[in-house]
């Protein structure tokens, strides 16, 4: 094979080198550092490597790329059990609602309008509200809500959300599982994530672009 | 030998072609044990559909709404007693939908919308008239016809596809409207009526700029059925039950449980057209109003927090007893400054509403920081 | 976070099964097996169920025609699951030390245990036969919880063996348009050629007193399976019970 060609390859190909999607958190990688939160993980969890840095919403019918910066982790596969972290900025806090936050925004009118987000995004009307309290998250005035939805087998799952508004945006922490057997056995993992929460310098800095490959999606 | 093959080739395709010409619809409650083998799948998915709503908690659970209108549905078609299951469907979307085996649901925000009983007839007579003539039947039979023979293969997979979740064709629209409205008239309802259930439907649809098929919007479109209803009753007299009282009874709480249900979808827009509306708003409880209020502040458009403000102070005075005002009463005047009526009415709101009530802690707090 | 994280299948879970399919094969390729075993199996002498009960079987079968019309069939679905049954008993029967027991008749509050149950199996075996995390290759340890301890106290047996499938059959107007899709101008009038059927089944055996999933294997084929043939769901049963218990096979393969 020709240099011309062979040289531009091996560049290539060093370039097409990732880092693996998912990591296995273990003692020496037990801090997730991100750019605007970090958090202890559970041991035997595994996590993305790095926070995903845009999604697609469905808004109005029309596919939309939006900023955000979120964080998945699971110990058993994201169908069954899944922890999520995820900052969105104020502007597209709500989008399917589009609904922004601002500073002042109670926890109380946050967490009613995530609930509806959620609802809407999802198509998941049935989605019942068991309980809403106000809770401190790394010092922030936040919400805890406890939500039910029944899948179409008749599995009863559990979601667990904590969040906080503050002029960076909203924050959430988010649990899900299946009430039988799953939720109760990895609840407590959970709670210790969100007590080391830590919200970061990053945050306050201002947002990324969304990568223009991303871009191609919508 | 080459024309035999293709022949030999189309028949393959073709085979297993039922026309439509061959449905007939059902007689009575004792014909429905007489159905083809592949009319039998077809009631197969649809249980499997019943399992899964059921399963899947999207029943209404309210044993006496149920009842009335399962009583409803037995006066217009006595002869199926039995056969035809109504259902309360624990969704605000303005839709009733039939399955192939005589599964009627009907959903809340429907069941909110209408004004009585031969309002309430019309819908059900309709939905029921899909099961009698079997049009889940004839539009899988025409479904497998057109798509036996298409280059893309549309798929045509669903039970939604065949039955009147989405809406059938027009003519099949057609003919379910004309069925059941003979019945509406035969079990004595005002036929006058009939053409109102639409007219409302027709309001939201446009106000709201909904294009998705609401409650056959599409097929055909709401202002042809109502002009073609209306055209109907003008050969008939005025007169005949409408049952408004009885229906305003056992639906009344229902209304406000679909405005609160409305606001938690995000559908505050319906929220406001309903409670704007001084027709429609006498229907409803006089604590709709903090639904009204509670709206506004999603829309929060120029002078909505104004406006809000003016529906909680009604709710305060027309359902003096109704907690959730008291909250949000108490959010309006913390924002303003204005501690000491914030105090009062977050008081006021733990003094009514239930110990385990979902923003008691919230309140709670409030209260502790005005101090 | 992709969407729907409230249903389990985001952008990175979505990601995560894209990977699979990428991972699974070169898994199988590096000595993988196509089973997987609960970890507590791979201590020394591990105690390997003696009475087992198979509950309802769950197979469905779906005709589907030349133009893509998808119908299960109710008939067809109660004989599939009958031929499943009897080929998972005879398969029982030949496992040294293991005997089955008669599943007992769930109704009212117990059917809508049975059922939740039943539905978190699924989850749990569609997830776990698909993870492409290697460390829960090595410490295989799911499970649906204690939730039907009563079944073993009613029967007396150790675990449960829990079944379900798919059998996709393609009605005679289909398998003429795949002939004819396959056939040059032919093919622009009736369009390329359909997928025909396939058929898969799903086999778990739970420890009734702990939950635990002691072991799992699929078995997937393509073609005129027909698993309402008692034959032909011997063969498919029969594979997958090929690999069981398969603890030496699988501790070879997964743990270092």
């Amino acid at each position: 094979m020709k240099k011309t060609f062979v040289l531009p390859l091996l560049a290539l190909a060093g370039g097409c080198a990732q880092a693996p999607y998912w990591t296995l958190t273990d003692d020496a990688n037990r801090v997730l550092k991100s750019t605007s939160f970090e958090m202890t993980m559970p041991a035997g969890w595994t996590r993305t490597t790095t926070a995903d840095t845009w999604e697609q919403v469905k808004v109005d019918d029309k596919q939309q790329t939006l900023l955000l910066e979120a964080v998945t982790a699971s110990r058993d596969g994201v169908a069954i059990q899944a922890i999520t972290v995820t900052r969105r900025y104020a502007d597209t806090a709500f989008p399917t609602l589009k609904k922004k936050t601002n500073a002042n925004m109670q926890p109380i009118e946050a967490a009613d309008l995530y609930v509806s987000e959620l609802r809407k995004r999802y198509g998941l009307e049935r989605l019942r509200v068991v309980s809403n309290k106000p809770t401190q998250i790394n010092g922030h005035h936040g919400f805890e809500l406890v939500m039910e939805f029944k899948n179409d087998d008749g599995l009863r799952i559990r979601i667990v959300s904590n969040g906080f508004v503050d002029k960076t945006g909203f924050y959430t922490i988010n649990y899900r599982a299946p009430v039988l057997y799953y939720f109760d056995r990895d609840y407590a993992d959970y709670t210790k994530l969100v007590r080391s929460f830590r919200q970061s310098k990053g945050a306050f800095d201002p947002p990324p672009e969304i990568p223009g490959w991303a871009k191609l999606f919508t | 030998m080459k024309r035999l093959l293709w022949l030999s080739f189309l028949s393959l395709l073709a085979s297993g072609c039922a026309t439509t010409g061959d449905v007939t619809a059902f007689k009575d409650a004792n014909d429905t044990s007489n159905i083809q083998e592949s009319e039998g799948r077809l009631w197969h998915e649809a249980r499997s559909y019943d399992t899964t709503i059921e399963r899947s908690g999207q029943i209404y659970e309210d044993p006496r709404a149920t009842a009335y209108l399962q009583g409803v549905m037995d006066r217009l078609y006595p002869e199926f007693k039995g056969k035809i299951h109504v259902h309360l469907y624990d969704s605000t979307q303005l839709n009733a939908f039939a399955l192939p085996n005589g599964s009627v649901y009907f959903n809340i925000g429907l069941l909110a919308r209408i004004g009585n009983e031969a309002q309430l007839a019309a819908v059900l007579g309709h939905e029921a008239a899909h099961f009698i003539e079997k049009h889940s039947f004839r539009e899988r039979v025409s479904a497998k016809n057109a798509s036996a023979f298409a280059v893309s293969g549309i798929p045509f997979a669903s039970l939604a596809a065949v039955s009147s979740i989405t809406g059938f064709s027009r003519d099949l629209e057609r003919e379910a409207d004309m069925k059941g409205y003979a019945r509406l008239v035969k079990a004595g309802y005002d036929p006058h009526e009939a053409h109102k259930a639409f007219e409302q439907l027709a309001k939201e649809v446009k106000a709201l700029g909904i294009e998705e098929p609401y409650f056959f919007s599409s097929h055909p479109r709401l202002v042809e059925r109502i002009d073609a209803f209306k055209e109907l009753a003008a050969k008939q007299k005025s007169g005949g039950r409408v049952g408004m009282e009885d229906y305003n009874r056992v639906v009344q709480p229902i209304r406000l449980e679909a405005l609160r249900k409305d606001l938690g979808q995000d559908r505050y827009k319906s929220v406001i057209l309903v409670m704007e509306d001084s027709n429609l708003r006498s229907y409803y409880p006089a604590a709709g109003y903090y639904y009204l209020g509670e709206a506004y502040i999603r829309r929060d458009e120029k002078n909505d927090s104004q406006k809000a403000l003016q529906a909680f102070q009604t709710a305060e005075k027309l359902a003096p007893n109704f907690a959730p005002t008291y909250k949000s009463l108490g959010m309006h005047y913390m924002k303003a400054g204005n501690k000491v009526r914030a105090r009062e009415s977050f008081n006021r709101y733990l003094t009514l509403a239930s110990k385990d009530a979902g923003d008691r802690a919230y309140v709670q707090q409030y209260i502790s920081s005005l101090k | 976070m992709g969407a729907n994280w409230i249903t389990g299948l985001g952008r990175s879970a979505a990601l995560s099964l894209s990977l699979l399919v990428a991972v699974f094969p070169l898994a199988v390729q590096a000595g993988g097996t196509p089973h997987w075993v609960h970890y507590k199996w791979l201590a020394s002498n591990p105690t390997l169920p003696k009475k087992v009960v198979v509950l309802p079987i769950d197979i469905k079968v779906v005709e589907m025609t030349a133009g893509d019309v998808e119908e299960t069939v109710p008939d067809w679905s109660k004989e599939a699951s009958r031929s499943v049954f009897k080929a998972v008993s005879a398969a029982i029967a030949r496992q040294p030390g293991m005997k089955e027991v008669t599943a007992p008749q769930f109704s009212g509050a117990s059917a809508a245990n049975f059922d939740e149950h039943l539905a978190l199996y699924k989850l749990v075996v569609n997830t776990a036969v698909r993870i492409p995390w290697e460390h829960k290759a090595r410490r295989f340890d799911y499970g649906i919880g204690s939730g039907l301890r009563a079944v073993a106290e009613q029967t007396g047996a150790d675990a449960a063996i829990m079944v379900y499938g798919r059998d996709y059959a393609s009605t005679a107007g289909r398998k003429a348009r795949a002939v004819a899709g396959n056939i040059p101008i032919v093919n622009i009038f009736t369009g390329p050629a359909p997928k025909l059927g396939s058929s898969f089944i799903r086999v778990g055996v739970v420890d009734l007193r702990t939950g635990d999933l002691l072991w799992v294997n699929s078995e997937y084929r393509d073609g005129s399976t027909n698993l309402r043939d008692p034959s032909d769901a011997a063969k498919m049963v029969d594979a997958v019970f090929d690999w069981y218990p398969g603890i030496e096979k699988y501790r070879a393969a997964y743990v270092k």
